[in-house]
């Protein structure tokens, strides 16, 4: 796979990502119900799509290792930029006292430091980097650049890597669109988001008030599973907690939560003078904390690939979760189908009750006819056939009198096409009634009942359906047609077959007469057991060929059913199928983002572990 | 914050005649949400109106003493120091456990004072820690301090929420930290209609901190609070523990500790949050709020009611039978002709029938005459029945050996039934459901009337229809009006008189010319003279009675399928136009009856309105 498709197929899966956390976003604020973990799914969704837009991208784009990324996440007030400034060793990050204060990622480097993992297409998806300086509170998708001078100390941190402080997790702007100032309707979550996935260290910050809540929590264990390492720092309490509350951190938090966090340190409520002179006055909580970092950066190679492991990993291993999404839609579309078929099978059956049932084929009555012509004596034989028939004239007039009688007059069925059509309007109807029925329940009904009510879908379906029938009654005219003719001519094309039945036709005929002779009695009587003979004879042989121009008849029947889906039912029914998920809506998308994910990721499996390849 | 204490003269303790309204308004809601709904209730509207109702339940309960009490409840995430502030408030006595390890709180505890009998508070109150006190500005005032609602133990949020509809004040204790937190702010969002709000930020002392950049805590929140109509809402900056370090230094005798702990930061508020909850919270205020959390009870029940409100469906009712009608004309025509053609294969049984009812018209010659006649003509359509192997169709009827019409009838509706009708009937109930949603008639109330009586039993009326119809055909042949039917009385009168009078004559002519004639001498064909003459006169009445009274199927048929029509037309009509009526009828009953109901909530609502006092406690409820 060369560079070009790498990219493409990255970014696709990235787009693909994206598009599903915007429908599950777009269902969120139509439901009321379930919105916690509706919220969970929507910030795996964005994890997973920055994963690949930010850490998997770049690395298949052979991008350098270096710089690596240090983020600096936690809940409001917990410390952050504190944290920040104690990693940078200067006072760069601006902390104070207002929650929520930062609004957007902030990126540290040196004055030197190189920019150039900036450059791949789509990195950090929707985050444009700020043309120029400002504070951290604007409110918008942004990131800035800030240089800060070289650390005096020797720590040289910002020559491998680069730190990020991050906005929180907790306030109620980082889930909603600010009241103030809010153009953006997300919140900056989704900033949050991004950077963490394009982290190869996480600095986890959390104080005396925090480290047991839920959101924070919860965040943890999500980054957790992208195998990126974590160190917590605790922050706040006095000096004298500082033990218990990491004891007590450990048992209550970390204990539930999957394995990553590569130590937990702590740094207690800092003084003005601390904060402000982080490399002197906080020595003592700064060089764990740098030591702690520099074993997690010093091979920068190697974190850069524990990065993209991991995050093929997780992205493996929640794809399954992530899809999940489209559980309630797929059931939707699952219900219309079986809806869609349950009309297919009534439309079926109604045209077999009301037409198909009731028609005679006339062909076929012709073709008895002719069946029994054939069977009599040619040429030579003309004579005798003719002699016979004449014998058999009484029978004949006879039976034509008690058929008058006892035959019943048929019931008239309904033509062939409005039999159709009703069916159609019927199916179409019950189609309408449940899409108006259910338009609240779900889109999906909403969808199709508004391609009832204004994209014309009844007409396209009478459209498709005369269609249909055209190519179903150009068959169907050849088929019967055929069918009929080839009882008598397959006879006719088969002359020993044929002359053999005549045989035993006349031979029986012969049978007859000589026994009707040979009785014992006088002679008139036996003259006029002549006809009766021939005609009992004839009447069997008659009877067999009309046994046998049914069952054909049948056949037919059962073919004209087949037909019948074949052409019109069937492709009328699948078309209707996929009709919601077609013509750019949304299941479409929907659709082909579920069928491009799974092999995506198998695709980037053997991109990133070839070794297994050639296993 | 008004402080003065108002000298009221009051005869009667206003709040406590409202308990019997509340409690009467509960029980017609419960009533209501007991009963049957046509319009169909959403979970969510039906919790909601559940929870009204006990909500309306405990008010009333609250409000039945001479002096209702008034809940105080923190709430606030974990570690902002609700408890800190419940001990700092309580003095020496240490109530709350408050440390460094969280969530601390795990069960509400109640401080109340020592007078008020346990089994006074709120069920929801009685298990949690009871801590009484004996602090005469606090008599009627009970604060709770509940578990946090943010962190990873959600059996804390839980009981928070089991709490929080108690409560008349909730105090949204904040810190630096977590003032501004999504959990606690949905909390309040969700609950600001319903009780009053006052705010604490507590940790006072980190919020002060100098920084160049970002707004104070306390502005910000107040910030907010104005953006959610909270104008000037009532703010307490404190530090809590402080007061609770002081208290102890007090107990312990560490030096000699003054009134205020020392090196409190500028605007620490503790003071006037106390002052406030004894002094300003004064009986006046308590009233106040209590009326106010009943007024606002009302509202949102009134609001709930408002959201089941069923539509009113009159117009869409009617318009939508109009343009029903038209569909079950259609309908009617193409069932008829489904029936006649099901009866095409009958025909001459139904000449048959025809042939025997009229022929009871006639006595004597002419009736024997024409018994024999038909015997012998239908003798092939009685026999075909008993003969085994003529039946070969495939979907003739079961005919009954003896002529039954009603049989008959039933047997035919049967086969129609199941070639055509039964799906028609099911696709029929769709087409009106469609035809309804274009009227714009909410299908969820419709769907269920219409499909049912999309499956009743059609089979069997439409063999009544078929019954009606030909006995109505025949009464129209059989018993014509105007000149045919002085033409048939005249031509049955002749067919039973002149047969007989003819054979009569006749065979007195043969007697006169047999003994009265000479030279007669007759031959063997000769005497049957009078019965050829009979049976000429019988053929003529006949092919009289076939021209004037024709019986032949061809002429029934397109009458019998007018008839059979016209009863489906009205039959359809019957049981399907009066569905949309029926459905609106029900809708507007429950209208009728929610609307009642609001009537006694505006009422009562009312009533509470003019004897609304003034207080100063508007600041604790946004707009």
């Amino acid at each position: 796979m060369d560079q070009l498709s790498q990219r493409a197929l990255t970014s696709q899966l990235a787009e693909d990502l994206t598009w599903l956390e915007e429908h599950s976003r777009h269902r969120t604020r139509e439901s009321t119900l379930g919105t916690v973990e509706q919220a969970v799914q929507t910030s795996e969704l964005r994890l997973a799509a920055a994963l690949v837009r930010n850490c998997i991208g770049p690395a298949l784009d052979r991008q350098p290792a270096m710089p690596l990324h240090i983020a600096v996440i936690g809940g409001a007030g917990a410390g952050k930029s504190t944290i920040a400034n104690l990693l940078l060793g200067t006072v760069s990050a601006e902390a104070n006292p207002q929650a929520g204060f930062t609004r957007h990622p902030i990126v540290y480097t040196t004055a030197t430091g190189a920019l150039n993992w900036a450059g791949h297409l789509g990195f950090l998806g929707p985050l444009q980097r700020a043309p120029q300086p400002m504070p951290s509170s604007i409110d918008a998708d942004i990131y800035q650049v800030r240089r800060v001078p070289p650390d005096p100390t020797g720590f040289e941190l910002l020559r491998d890597a680069v730190v990020w402080d991050c906005p929180d997790m907790t306030t109620w702007a980082a889930m909603t669109a600010s009241t103030h100032d809010g153009k953006n309707g997300q919140g900056y979550l989704a900033r949050l988001i991004e950077v963490t996935a394009l982290a190869d260290v996480l600095v986890y910050v959390t104080s005396d008030e925090r480290y047991n809540d839920e959101v924070p929590t919860q965040f943890l264990y999500l980054l957790l599973q992208t195998g990126k390492p974590v160190i917590v720092c605790l922050t706040k309490m006095k000096e004298a907690h500082a033990e218990p509350m990491l004891d007590h951190f450990r048992k209550e938090v970390l204990r539930h939560l999957p394995p990553g966090v590569v130590n937990c340190l702590a740094v207690p409520y800092l003084t003005a003078d601390q904060r402000q002179d982080p490399i002197h006055q906080a020595a003592r909580y700064r060089i764990p904390l740098l030591n702690q970092v520099g074993v997690l950066t010093h091979a920068p190679v190697r974190a850069r690939r524990r990065t993209l492991v991991g995050a093929l990993g997780y992205l493996q291993r929640s794809h399954e979760r992530l899809l999940a999404v489209a559980r309630h839609d797929v059931t939707a579309l699952e219900n219309w189908r079986a809806l869609v078929q349950r009309g297919e099978g009534d439309y079926n059956q109604r045209y077999q009750q009301e037409y198909l049932c009731s028609e005679r084929f006339r062909g076929f009555d012709e073709a008895l006819v002719r069946l029994m012509d054939l069977l009599e004596l040619p040429g030579v034989g003309k004579p005798i056939s003719g002699v016979l028939w004449l014998a058999r004239t009484p029978y004949r007039l006879l039976r034509t009198a008690i058929g008058k009688a006892l035959s019943r007059p048929e019931g008239l069925g309904l033509p062939e096409l409005p039999v159709l059509e009703q069916a159609l309007t019927g199916w179409i109807d019950q189609l309408r009634k449940e899409a108006a029925r259910q338009a609240a329940t779900h889109q999906l009904w909403a969808h199709v009942a508004n391609g009832f009510a204004s994209a014309g879908l009844a007409d396209q379906i009478r459209d498709r359906f005369q269609q249909g029938y055209r190519t179903y009654q150009m068959s169907l005219s050849t088929e019967t047609e055929r069918t009929a003719r080839a009882i008598y001519e397959q006879l006719e094309q088969r002359p020993a077959m044929l002359n053999t039945l005549r045989g035993v036709k006349f031979g029986i005929d012969a049978l007859a007469i000589m026994a009707a002779l040979m009785a014992p009695g006088p002679l008139w009587s036996d003259l006029l057991l002549v006809p009766v003979a021939t005609s009992v004879s004839h009447q069997l042989v008659e009877l067999l060929g009309k046994g046998y121009v049914d069952s054909q008849r049948e056949l037919t029947r059962q073919r004209q059913m087949g037909l019948l889906t074949e052409n019109i039912s069937g492709p009328l029914a699948d078309w209707l199928a996929k009709w919601p998920a077609t013509g750019g809506s949304p299941f479409e998308r929907l659709q082909t983002a579920l069928r491009r994910i799974p092999p995506a990721l198998e695709q980037l499996h053997t991109l990133i572990h070839p070794s297994r390849e050639t296993n | 914050m008004s402080t003065e204490i108002l000298q009221l003269k009051r005869e009667e303790p206003v709040l406590r005649t409202l308990a019997p309204g509340l409690r009467h308004l509960e029980r017609s809601l419960r009533e209501w949400l007991a009963g049957k709904h046509r319009y169909p209730l959403s979970v969510m509207a039906r919790a909601t109106l559940e929870g009204l109702a006990n909500d309306l339940h405990r008010k009333s309960e609250d409000l039945d003493v001479d002096r209702p009490l008034l809940i105080i409840v923190l709430m606030g995430g974990t570690g902002v120091g609700k408890s800190t502030l419940l001990n700092a408030l309580a003095g020496e006595q240490a109530l709350a456990l408050a440390s460094f390890t969280r969530p601390t709180t795990r069960d509400p505890v109640v401080y109340y004072h020592e007078t008020i009998r346990p089994d006074r508070l709120d069920p929801a109150l009685r298990h949690c820690r009871l801590a009484p006190h004996d602090r005469a500005a606090l008599e009627h005032k009970v604060i709770v301090d509940t578990p946090d609602l943010d962190s990873n133990d959600l059996a804390n949020r839980e009981k928070l929420m089991h709490v929080l509809p108690v409560a008349d004040i909730v105090l949204y204790v904040g810190s630096q930290e977590k003032y501004h937190d999504k959990l606690g702010w949905d909390l309040f969002l969700q609950q600001r209609k319903r009780r009053a709000f006052a705010f604490v930020l507590n940790k006072w002392d980190r919020c002060t901190q100098a920084s160049s950049t970002g707004v104070r805590p306390d502005e910000d929140l107040l910030r907010d609070l104005r953006s959610e109509g909270f104008e000037n809402p009532v703010v307490f900056r404190t530090c809590a523990q402080s007061w609770v370090d002081l208290v102890e230094a007090r107990a312990s005798g560490e030096g000699k500790p003054g009134a205020r702990p020392p090196e409190l930061p500028d605007g620490e508020q503790f003071e006037d949050l106390v002052q406030w909850l004894e002094q300003g919270l004064s009986r006046l205020e308590i009233d106040a709020i209590k009326a106010r959390g009943v007024s606002q009870l009302l509202e949102s029940l009134n609001h709930a009611l408002d959201e089941v409100m069923p539509p009113d469906l009159t117009d869409v009712s009617l318009r939508t039978q109009a343009a029903w009608s038209r569909i079950l004309r259609e309908e009617a025509a193409s069932v008829a002709d489904v029936l006649i053609n099901t009866l095409e294969p009958y025909q001459k049984e139904i000449e048959h029938h025809f042939a025997l009812e009229s022929q009871r018209r006639f006595t004597g010659l002419m009736s024997g005459y024409l018994q024999t006649y038909n015997r012998l003509k239908y003798v092939g359509s009685t026999l075909r029945d008993r003969l085994p192997g003529l039946n070969s169709g495939r979907e003739t009827a079961v005919t009954p050996l003896q002529w039954n019409l009603a049989e008959f009838t039933r047997a035919c509706s049967e086969v129609a039934g199941n070639r055509a009708l039964d799906a028609r009937s099911k696709a029929l109930a769709s087409r009106l459901l469609v035809e309804a949603d274009a009227q714009s008639f909410p299908l969820s109330v419709l769907t269920e009337p219409v499909e049912n009586t999309g499956k009743l039993d059609w089979r069997q009326r439409h063999a009544q229809t078929l019954i009606e119809a030909l006995d109505e055909v025949q009464r129209e042949w059989t018993q014509p009006k105007g000149g045919r039917r002085l033409a048939q009385t005249l031509l049955v009168a002749l067919a039973n008189w002149v047969p007989p009078l003819a054979l009569l004559a006749s065979v007195f002519y043969w007697l006169y010319l047999i003994f009265f004639a000479r030279d007669y001498h007759p031959g063997w064909s000769d005497h049957l003279t009078p019965l050829m003459v009979l049976l000429v006169v019988l053929i003529l009445f006949q092919i009289l009675i076939a021209l004037i009274m024709p019986l032949r199927w061809p002429a029934i048929r397109s009458e019998f399928q007018r008839h059979v029509e016209e009863k489906l037309r009205s039959e359809l009509k019957k049981v399907y136009n009066p569905i949309p009526a029926d459905v609106n009828e029900a809708l507007a009953q429950e209208r009728k009856h929610l609307a009642a109901l609001q009537g006694e909530v505006r009422e009562v609502a009312n009533w509470l309105a003019q004897r609304e006092q003034a207080a100063s406690i508007g600041a604790m409820y946004g707009h």
